[in-house]
């Protein structure tokens, strides 16, 4: 199963209950909401001629208010610890889709799903390259045969077309 | 033309080889379309309505109505077996489909989905012949209060959607009214925290949106452990339903059925509470609501229903009246213009046969789409003994390409990213991503009708509970709010004295 | 003979390659129209009609592409920035080449500067309707009854600073009346509050109102054109129901980038034009209430300058202008 923040050892009880999900949900909450009280800077009008601030000024505050409210109950009901983020895969997973949307304007379809396979398969530490290979150009293919041939969306296949 | 021997006459159009192809083919198309991440209806409608130029009227709108309704059909497909919603109406799906899925019983989901759809989508058809009137003019007497009042009910029943923490699903539907801030005041024309980012201008998209919560942080939460690769997927036990299952499932469905009839006919955004209602509902009534988030088949039965009935009963006020409920009627609007029918109230005087032809071939339509669907409930299981390593490159690519043919925007794939990254820390935390989708669904409809509600009266607040329409659902809200936060109360007062 | 003597007339013809007329071979590639509008409005209808023709009779392929978004801005900034080599045009109307200017403090454009008018394609009236239970016959009436009530009578439009908006604010201006603008999401949501009975007036473009009008269920007040629609002899205009100097004509054009050569857009301008003047192209135009113009490009510039600056004093007296 996924790595559990207590196999380092006991925590102190203190940093245990900080890091509970419950906790550091809360506080994600209230930094949420603060933000958006900040960054409010429409009209906000009177409740009965409302203006673009007031809204905002209700669903932040709001969300500031449960905030501290998650976070309280999480502090004084411990829940369980957060465990830790699988790093490595969503780097690669994230990075696989943003090398799609860099190139996929420029160099075309065929050339962003191949190297969106590529660096997602890091993700899974496969070590077979014929294999990724394989999969990417089928993948790229299908998809060419299904989007642009099929529902013909238009966008650019090949990096030297239109 | 009464009811009887217009229904009979539009079988006959209906039934005419050509519109059974083109029916055929808007089916099958839409089921395609709502199987893809990311293209959906409203994409692939756009990009037919050139060819609709040669057709003949009836046939074009047989087809592109088959491809809307098919896309329900197809959209569950995904979120009950790999947690990937195509819409809104399937985004619920995923909390009881999905489960069921792992715990190897996904052919019975997906047969319950194509099920309930059927008998919903039957119901509907008959609805929208005998009562499509009655139900245009309830829709006609809803303004914006009543809109308003509705989703506030909306989003407290979306509370009982919860699972967990009730104050972090709270906090939730907070995030999702957040995200649903983002792009142009509708009444102000200004826009709000999009930092000067063109393209967040009509406001951050939902199938990005969800595709990256739901999806792709899937995705990489099932690549966390080091042996994923075998430790995926479970043996399927059956692809039918039980007697059990069946004994569950269907008074869901009936539900299901009513609540989306009455919710589709309602323009600016009944539709996309039907399902959430459907699937709140049906966790108050049943006997056990822990089953539910577990695999409990109402939770499939239900909402798949509701969608696919608040579909069907979507047509009606653009047949009645030649109102557009959705992105998809408006489309359909300019078809029939493009064709130089003009969509109004005469159009089931004037055009007798595309009136009832359509109605007729939406009985049709569910028909085949209820054979296409039920074989391929085998195929699509059997895609998930896909080896793990081959199946989620699969799935990251076909969700960018369907994400970035939206709108042939790169931007669109950032959004997906930025909100993988979201989903993922909110598994990791506990946080559940369902109330933050109807928060975002419903958050712009509801400032929006609650600011002209507002206008509408000059400022007078009263005119939530002079309306007797918008009375009944806020007093219904209020009931339902003690309702949920009494017993937690009652925990806690029992809690303390014990401590 | 001396090898290099050769290669002369090679580098003559390489250095002389870039001097040839590039109209000679105008277009290379397909063209791309650019709509800002989501597809099956107004916009768009007419963008496939216009481009099917002259792909038709010039056997160029044109692709219409859709960028909607921000009331046209997000296809106007697309273009302004595209390639001025007369293969990407966009279908221009009056919000993006007319109001939005002084709607939005910030663009990332500027309608003048960046753009080459091609030709006005169509004016299309908008019709000023009473909705359900609203007792008004003419415009007399509803002017009649906003000085009597003033901010009691409301008008829908399907959008803040559309030309719809500004047709009802127009209206407000030169007849000195009090009258509330409620915007919508579009024209769907504006008809159902419109058939509820919970507006007072509505303003829509042409082709939405045709089923309506004919089925009774709206009552159209009045054209906002100086010229009566055909469709409609019997209403009105603004001008003769008692606004004096009002007209709005919501207008589509095509234009293209800047610094688009003269000569590529007299060719573009011809081949539209050679379009506009067949029958049935004027046949459909017709059917969406446009009455067919055609203008030549500069005539088409000094045109929308104008409009610009028309709608100017207009925009901002309505305060619905955009940080």
């Amino acid at each position: 199963m996924s790595a559990d923040v207590s196999e380092a050892g006991p925590l102190d009880p203190l940093r245990a209950r900080l890091l509970s999900r419950d906790v550091l949900a809360g506080i994600l909450f209230l930094t949420l909401g603060l933000a958006g009280l900040w960054l409010n800077e429409y009209r906000i009008g009177m409740a009965a001629r409302m203006g673009p601030g007031y809204m905002p000024m209700l669903v932040f505050g709001a969300l500031a208010a449960m905030g501290g409210v998650v976070t309280l109950i999480g502090l004084v009901r411990p829940g369980p610890p957060v465990e830790a983020m699988a790093v490595a895969a969503t780097i690669w997973i994230l990075a696989s889709l943003a090398v799609f949307a860099l190139t996929i304007e420029r160099l075309g379809l065929m050339v962003a799903t191949v190297l969106l396979v590529g660096v997602a398969s890091l993700a899974g530490h496969v070590g077979q390259p014929l294999r990724i290979l394989a999969l990417a150009v089928g993948l790229a293919l299908f998809s060419l045969a299904v989007f642009v041939w099929g529902l013909g969306v238009t966008m650019k296949v090949w990096p030297w077309t239109f | 033309m009464d009811i009887l021997s217009g229904l009979w006459f539009g079988l006959g159009v209906a039934l005419q080889p050509t519109n059974i192809g083109f029916c055929f083919i808007g089916s099958l198309l839409g089921t395609l379309i709502g199987v893809l991440p990311g293209v959906g209806p409203v994409a692939t409608i756009a990009l037919l309505l050139p060819i609709t130029f040669g057709l003949p009227a009836t046939s074009a709108i047989i087809m592109l109505a088959g491809i809307f309704y098919g896309a329900q059909y197809g959209g569950s497909t995904t979120a009950i077996l790999i947690k990937l919603p195509g819409e809104t109406s399937s985004v619920v799906t995923t909390l009881d489909g999905y489960a069921m899925a792992q715990q190897g019983r996904g052919g019975a989901a997906l047969a319950t989905a194509a099920l309930g759809s059927f008998f919903a989508g039957t119901v509907a058809t008959l609805f929208i012949a005998v009562a499509g009137p009655l139900l245009t003019s309830i829709a006609l007497s809803f303004s914006s209060a009543e809109y308003f009042a509705l989703m506030v009910l909306g989003l407290i029943a979306s509370v009982v959607l919860a699972h967990g923490s009730v104050p972090k699903a709270i906090a939730m539907i907070f995030v999702g009214l957040a995200i649903g801030l983002v792009g142009t005041d509708v009444n102000s024309g200004e826009l709000r925290y999009a930092f000067d980012i063109q393209e967040l201008s009509d406001g951050v998209g939902f199938v990005p949106v969800v595709l990256g919560l739901f999806g792709v942080s899937e995705v990489i939460r099932n690549l966390e452990t080091a042996d994923w690769r075998t430790a995926r997927i479970s043996p399927i036990t059956r692809l039918w339903l039980t007697r059990e299952d069946f004994r569950q499932a269907a008074p869901a469905a009936l539900r299901g059925t009513m609540l989306g009839s009455f919710l589709g006919v309602l323009p600016g955004g009944g539709a996309a509470l039907a399902s959430f209602a459907s699937y709140g509902l049906e966790k108050k009534l049943a006997r056990d609501p822990s089953r539910f988030g577990k695999g409990a088949i109402e939770g499939v039965a239900g909402p798949e229903s509701a969608n696919n009935a608040a579909a069907q009963t979507s047509f009606i006020p653009l047949l009645t009246l030649g109102l557009p409920t959705n992105a998809v009627m408006a489309l359909m609007v300019g078809a029939l213009i493009i064709q130089g029918i003009q969509p109004g109230p005469l159009m089931m005087e004037r055009q007798p046969d595309l009136f009832w032809g359509l109605v007729a071939s939406m009985w049709v339509g569910n028909i085949m789409l209820l054979v296409i669907n039920l074989p391929l409930v085998g195929i699509w299981v059997r895609l998930l003994k896909v080896p793990y390593d081959l199946l989620y490159p699969a799935i990251l690519v076909f969700s960018a390409i369907g994400v970035f043919s939206l709108n042939n925007s790169a931007f669109d794939v950032y959004v997906t990213i930025v909100f993988a990254l979201v989903g993922y820390l909110l598994i990791k935390l506990d946080c559940e991503p369902v109330p933050l989708v109807l928060g975002f669904v419903l958050g712009p409809l509801m400032e929006e009708h609650l600011r002209r509600a507002m206008l509408l009266s000059r400022g007078d607040p009263l005119v939530f509970v002079n309306r007797p329409i918008s009375l009944g659902l806020l007093a219904v809200a209020a009931v339902l709010l003690l309702a949920i936060v009494l017993p937690a109360f009652r925990n806690r007062r029992r809690e303390m004295f014990q401590e | 003979m001396k090898p290099i003597l050769l290669l002369a007339p090679l580098v003559a013809a390489a250095l002389a390659a870039p001097a040839l007329p590039a109209a000679a071979k105008f277009p290379e590639k397909p063209i791309r129209l650019v709509v800002g509008f989501p597809p099956a409005g107004a916009t768009d209808i007419l963008a496939r009609v216009v481009a099917a023709k002259v792909g038709e009779m010039q056997k160029w392929e044109i692709v219409v592409d859709n960028k909607p978004g921000a009331a046209g801005n997000v296809g106007a900034d697309i273009v302004a920035k595209a390639p001025a080599d007369g293969h990407t045009w966009m279908l221009t109307q009056i919000a993006t080449h007319g109001i939005v200017p002084s709607l939005y403090k910030k663009l990332p454009f500027d309608s003048v500067k960046d753009f080459a008018g091609v030709t006005q394609l169509v004016g299309v009236p908008n019709v000023i309707s009473a909705c359900k239970g609203f007792p008004a016959e003419t415009i007399a009436d509803v002017v009649r009854i906003a000085k009597e009530k003033p901010g009691t009578v409301t008008f829908a439009s399907s959008g803040n600073g559309t030309s719809l908006h500004m047709s009802g604010q127009l209206l407000k201006v030169l007849a000195g009346i009090d009258i509330v603008h409620v915007p919508y999401r579009g024209a769907g949501p504006a008809l159902n509050d419109c058939l509820g009975g919970n507006i007072s007036l509505i303003v829509n473009n042409f082709p939405e109102t045709v089923a309506h009008v004919q089925a009774g269920t709206l009552k159209p007040l009045a054209v906002t054109t100086t010229e009566r629609a055909p469709q409609y002899p019997n209403v009105p205009t603004m001008r003769e129901a008692g606004v004096a100097g009002y007209e709005v004509s919501a207008w589509f054009g095509i234009v293209v980038p800047a610094k688009t050569p003269k000569d590529v857009v007299e060719a573009i301008y011809a081949a539209v034009r050679q379009a506009l003047d067949q029958p049935d192209v004027k046949a459909r135009l017709a059917d969406l209430g446009g009455t067919v113009v055609g203008s030549r490009p500069e005539a088409f510039e000094t045109f929308y300058k104008s409009e610009i600056a028309k709608w100017k004093p207009v925009v901002e007296s309505s305060g619905a202008q955009i940080e």
